[in-house]
């Protein structure tokens, strides 16, 4: 009885350390989840009384071309942006994985465009990708080739987006990879070296392997990342020229604080958690599979 | 299969770290070669620059006729078995046997039928489907012993390979190692810093300290005849005792002990006298006073520690800083007798040596005195 007490005042205890972060999660986590999803089965302006309608909002998205052409976007843009910034920052690790002078210098600048905030990357990259003034068809120029249009252009906006985005996630991706190439045992690649592997065959049979978990991270998280696609397409692009950069997270931001069609836009929310669900879920299935874990 | 020579090889890191200096070795066709040494005297450095993993700063390295010192690994054919195995973690045992001869396009079905072959030889036909993880340490050190001799190389190259098994494990591996050898009859480096691997595995043994070749021969001809203090004091466990003296006229003064020895040229010397070649009895041999301090009986030998008048030598070899436990001017002496030996700690007793076990060395130059 006494014992009971006792335990039964610790889980108090416990429970009231627990509490101010308990609170947090549930006002900006749970709250948020609950409400979107109810706010998807409803006509929801955000002002007016909503109106409960059932899966009206998800049969609509079916006839949407606006919602359909923001999914197609996110996927181009998704099935580049991943293999682009992993693939980039595993190149740009294993370059800077030697021992040279000035090495932090380099590992410095890589690692820049990661802590520089959108705003300020978008600001230049504009400058950059500028149709007539900017650096990016100078040179180009010079090679004989445009001028484009880039962020002006409908047909390369969301390739500059990628270009942009991508340049400024690699350093991110090499950081990880970085850290990853230096946890594999020099002895592996000597005894591969011995056994008669050529370099690109130790690549292939050692230290890609071994980098399976880091690169099962940066894929799942990227592409998180990508589907998710908002700031920058809000900062440079605005969803034009036309349609063209529309991607589902800003289009839901247009519907729900432009437009004020709330409970449409929470519709969209639920359909992009649900592919990135089914999206992670399948790239763990596989990863576990092809990944190796140490221990 | 080749023999593997080093020529004048010179190694220097940097920071000025000369970790082999001017080392010329000649290892012959099917040999067993034993490079032993205390820990940081070059002997993995030297069988890096045999693998091809360093560069030589200055001297050459030959495998068979071909001077190797600009071929890549890949291109030496040697194998190396490193000391904490280097498995490859993510492969099973029979990809990690098989690694090699996919690397050279060895055709699949002869692949096979190696891996098999040399798996039935050590033993590891059960394990191949398994992962390094799964196995334990005798196993894996199978594993990267049939990693390397699968290839059938030139030479055969080993670091320290028993050093991370348990005494037992070790005692079994040796004897395998030996029928292996025996069998294949592949040209071997063994590195080891170990006495017991040193003195039993080779056809010949080369000592080792601060990078340079201190002596080589056979190991009983590098037991019974040191060349230098340093060797006298690293070959042998427990090791020769030392004890300073000094030669004048044909006889030999250390602390307690005096002896004649014909045609040695005056001066300071070191006397050294193996565990074993000591007796507790003096009955006319030369002889010195002991003064027992802790005895071991090992069932088949008892070990006796104790002191002696004099002080003692410092080789160079000894392996760390163990304060001895030696008040005043007295040397300490291990002694090892029968079984039938009593003896008891505060004991006091003459020990006999025959003077052809007594060992002399030059005090300034470390070098042994016929
Ligand atoms: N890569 C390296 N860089 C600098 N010094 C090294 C390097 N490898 C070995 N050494 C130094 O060279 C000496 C010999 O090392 P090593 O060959 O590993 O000795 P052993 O195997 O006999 O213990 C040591 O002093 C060691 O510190
Ligand atoms: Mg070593």
């Amino acid at each position: 009885m006494n014992v009971r007490r006792i335990a039964q005042s610790e889980h108090v205890v416990g429970w009231a350390f627990a509490l101010p972060a308990v609170l947090l999660v549930v006002t900006f986590g749970i709250v948020p989840i609950v409400w979107s999803a109810l706010m998807s089965f409803q006509r929801n302006n955000l002002l007016a009384p909503p109106q409960w309608i059932g899966l009206e909002n998800y049969r609509a998205l079916g006839r949407d071309p606006l919602f359909k052409a923001s999914m197609v976007h996110a996927v181009v843009y998704t099935s580049l942006f991943v293999p682009l910034s992993v693939g980039g920052g595993l190149f740009a690790a294993i370059a800077l994985n030697r021992k040279v002078v000035g090495i932090r210098v380099y590992r410095m600048a890589v690692f820049v465009p990661v802590v520089i905030s959108s705003i300020a990357t978008a600001i230049m990259f504009l400058w950059l990708f500028d149709p007539t003034f900017g650096l990016a068809n100078w040179i180009l120029g010079k090679l004989g080739l445009g001028p484009f249009g880039f962020f002006t252009s409908s047909d390369g906006a969301l390739y500059s987006i990628i270009a942009m985005t991508v340049w400024g996630w690699i350093g991110f991706d090499a950081i990880i990879y970085l850290a990853a190439l230096q946890g594999i045992p020099q002895e592996l690649v000597e005894a591969a070296a011995i056994d008669g592997a050529r370099p690109w065959g130790i690549f292939r049979t050692i230290t890609l392997p071994l980098l399976g978990p880091a690169t099962l991270f940066l894929v799942v998280f990227s592409s998180i990342n990508a589907i998710q696609l908002f700031d920058e397409v809000y900062l440079l692009t605005n969803g034009g020229p036309g349609t063209s950069t529309y991607v589902p997270v800003f289009y839901l931001y247009q519907l729900a604080f432009a437009q004020g069609i709330a409970g449409y836009a929470a519709a969209i929310a639920y359909v992009l958690l649900v592919v990135i669900l089914i999206l992670t879920a399948i790239q763990l299935w596989v990863g576990k599979r092809l990944v190796y874990y140490a221990s | 299969m080749a023999e593997v020579v080093f020529d004048g090889v010179t190694k220097v890191f940097p920071g000025e770290t000369v970790a082999l200096d001017d080392l010329t070795l000649e290892i012959a066709d099917g040999e067993f070669m034993i490079l032993v040494g205390p820990s940081g005297c070059g002997k993995t450095t030297a069988l890096r620059c045999v693998a091809g993993l360093e560069r030589p700063t200055r001297g050459t390295i030959r495998v068979g006729d071909r001077v190797v010192n600009d071929v890549t690994p890949r291109d030496r054919d040697v194998a190396m078995v490193f000391q904490n195995y280097a498995l490859y973690p993510h492969m099973s045992v029979y990809r990690n046997l098989a690694f090699g001869l996919r690397q050279r396009r060895v055709p699949k079905a002869e692949i096979d039928r190696r891996v098999r072959e040399i798996s039935a030889m050590l033993g590891l036909d059960d394990l191949l489907r398994r992962r390094p993880a799964q196995l334990s340490g005798g196993q894996r050190q199978r594993v990267a012993m049939g990693r390397a001799l699968v290839r059938e190389p030139r030479a055969f190259l080993l670091d320290e390979p028993l050093s991370n098994l348990d005494a037992k494990l070790r005692v079994q591996m040796r004897a395998e190692l030996k029928r292996l050898h025996a069998r294949l009859g592949i040209t071997t480096i063994y590195v080891t810093h170990d006495q017991t691997e040193a003195m039993t595995l080779g056809d010949r043994i080369a000592v080792m300290s601060n990078g340079r070749l201190q002596q080589l021969g056979a190991p009983q001809e590098v037991y019974d005849h040191p060349a230098n203090l340093f060797v006298a004091g690293f070959i042998g466990s427990p090791p020769m005792n030392l004890v300073r003296g000094r030669a004048e006229g044909g006889r030999v003064v250390a602390g307690d002990l005096t002896f004649e020895r014909s045609r040695i040229p005056d001066g300071e010397v070191a006397v050294g006298i193996r565990p074993e070649a000591l007796s507790p009895s003096a009955d006319g041999t030369p002889s010195f006073e002991f003064l027992v301090d802790v005895v071991e009986p090992l069932g088949d030998e008892v070990v006796v520690h104790g002191t002696t008048t004099g002080s003692t030598v410092e080789t160079g070899a000894e392996e760390e800083e163990v304060p001895t436990q030696v008040e005043g001017a007295r040397a300490p002496i291990t002694a090892r007798f029968d079984p039938g030996v009593r003896l008891a700690p505060g004991e006091r007793l003459r020990l006999g040596v025959r003077p052809d076990r007594i060992h002399v060395f030059d005090l300034r130059t470390g070098a042994a005195i016929p």
